[in-house]
């Protein structure tokens, strides 16, 4: 009868112990480009990134995307045009991937190995530095990619026969909560 | 053995009260969450014994339990009609779904621990890629950037039409030489014909659905509605006044605007390039 017992509690439980060990949802995002052209400066932002962090056996898969058509640097044309010279008709999301020892989480500088996937290439970017600051039962997590077109093939835009310039950081302000 | 019965069955619904609690704790969590939540599972994802066995409906619609958490709002829309077990379900349909995650565009198969982007709840209009919308960008940008190289072209004889303009007109009331004129003329027929092939570009590059322009690219759009019947304005006043330049004649009529319309003309297309150059 124990047996039994043990057998249905553990038909019962089972769900609960193969469920992930934590659970991590952003909440809150803000992401900036930043594009240099000899004549002007420019930010694109976007807040419609959506990510989620699955945690197990002490190891923690992430994963962000974010529509590229929705970054807004406050010029309809200069969107439009970034959405073409990206293609983003054909690769419409940019998805970040990253994996870190559970343990990491809770530093205040997390540095973490990106996995990209943009305009149909993907790029990774290695031990890229995050800040990790707790807000109530939230944390915000900051820090900037290094991003450059060239990484993912992407010819680019010019001015007046100028281009803009190969480097194109990424500010990511995100906030995260667990569940 | 009654005792031992009873204590299984106690032993049951306290595994399940404890699985509905920690389900439904993670539940409210994304109620008091925000716009990014990320989805919740698919309910028709579980499979239909599992379903039976909780006794909900098997009809998606009757329960409401797998609307894309696109928001606050999706989110408690759909409260009304889930039943008390729909935490449980989608607790269940959440550790499912991971392994399950079908491979959109650009989605990388997941593992059982990985994240998908199905996860997220994007709609999959979003999430698919479109060759179609990639050509109609393509064509759009190509069309712009010929547009813009045209534009740009056009401003050196559109500059030389001005400086030479004094040449043709004389000065004090006496005629300018014939040579004058006619480079004057020559100059504005091309500045004309180039402007035109620029604009044509402009005009028949493809909108794209749904976008909104905004930004410094309306004042851009704007200054053509000065430019454009400037352009047009510009070279019949032009003709008008080379006629009675031609015939001894001093300028006359509608044609003594011809300078100024041209002045205001090149202004408008000077404020046009500037506005998508600065900003």
């Amino acid at each position: 009868m124990k047996k039994k017992t043990l057998a249905l509690f553990l038909l019962l439980a089972s769900p609960q112990v193969l469920r992930a060990d934590s659970q991590w949802v952003l909440a809150q995002s803000t992401l900036t480009y930043h594009i240099s052209h000899p004549l002007h400066d420019a930010d694109g932002i976007s807040h419609a990134a959506r990510g989620k962090g699955t945690c197990h056996a002490g190891m923690c898969n992430f994963l962000i995307a974010v529509p590229v058509k929705t970054f807004d640097s406050g010029n309809s044309n200069r969107d439009l045009h970034m959405l073409e010279v990206v293609q983003g008709g054909q690769f419409p999301m940019a998805i970040v991937r990253l994996q870190l020892p559970e343990s990491v989480l809770s530093s205040a500088t997390i540095h973490a190995d990106l996995e990209i996937q943009f305009a149909g290439q993907t790029a990774e970017y290695k031990q890229v530095p995050f800040q990790r600051v707790k807000k109530g039962n939230a944390i915000e997590v900051s820090g900037t990619i290094p991003l450059e077109l060239s990484d993912f093939k992407i010819a680019r835009p010019s001015l007046l026969a100028m281009p803009i310039k190969n480097e194109v950081p990424v500010r990511v302000d995100t906030f995260w909560r667990s569940q | 053995m009654n005792g031992v019965g009873l204590r299984a069955i106690a032993l049951a619904f306290f595994c399940l009260w404890v699985a509905a609690a920690s389900s439904f704790a993670q539940f409210s969590g994304q109620l008091d969450t925000y716009p990014n939540q990320a989805t919740v599972a698919s309910y028709n994802e579980v499979p239909a014994v599992w379903r039976q066995a909780l006794e909900l409906p098997v009809d998606r619609s009757q329960a409401d339990v797998s609307q894309p958490a696109t928001g606050i709002a999706s989110n408690t829309a759909g409260l009304s009609n889930r039943n008390a077990r729909a935490p449980l379900l989608h607790g269940m349909a959440f550790s499912l779904d991971q392994g399950q995650a079908g491979a959109p565009q650009q989605t990388k198969p997941a593992s059982s621990n990985q994240p998908s982007l199905k996860d997220l709840g994007f709609p999959p209009s979003t999430i698919q890629g479109s060759s179609k919308e990639q050509e109609l960008l393509t064509k759009r940008s190509h069309m712009l950037q010929i547009h813009q190289k045209l534009g740009l072209l056009t401003t050196i004889p559109l500059i030389a039409t001005v400086l030479t303009g004094p040449g043709a007109k004389g000065h004090h009331g006496l005629a300018g030489s014939a040579t004058g004129r006619n480079v004057h003329m020559g100059l504005g027929i091309l500045t004309t014909g180039m402007y035109w092939s620029s604009a044509y570009f402009a005009i028949r590059a493809p909108k794209i659905p749904g976008t909104k322009s905004y930004g410094l690219i309306r004042l851009h759009k704007a200054m053509a509605w000065i430019h454009g019947p400037g352009m047009i304005l510009t070279p019949i006043l032009g003709a008008i006044a080379y006629s009675q330049l031609s015939r001894g004649e001093r300028i006359h009529g509608i044609a003594k605007y011809h300078a100024w319309v041209a002045y205001t003309t090149t202004a408008a297309y000077g404020v046009a390039i500037l506005s998508v150059t600065f900003k």
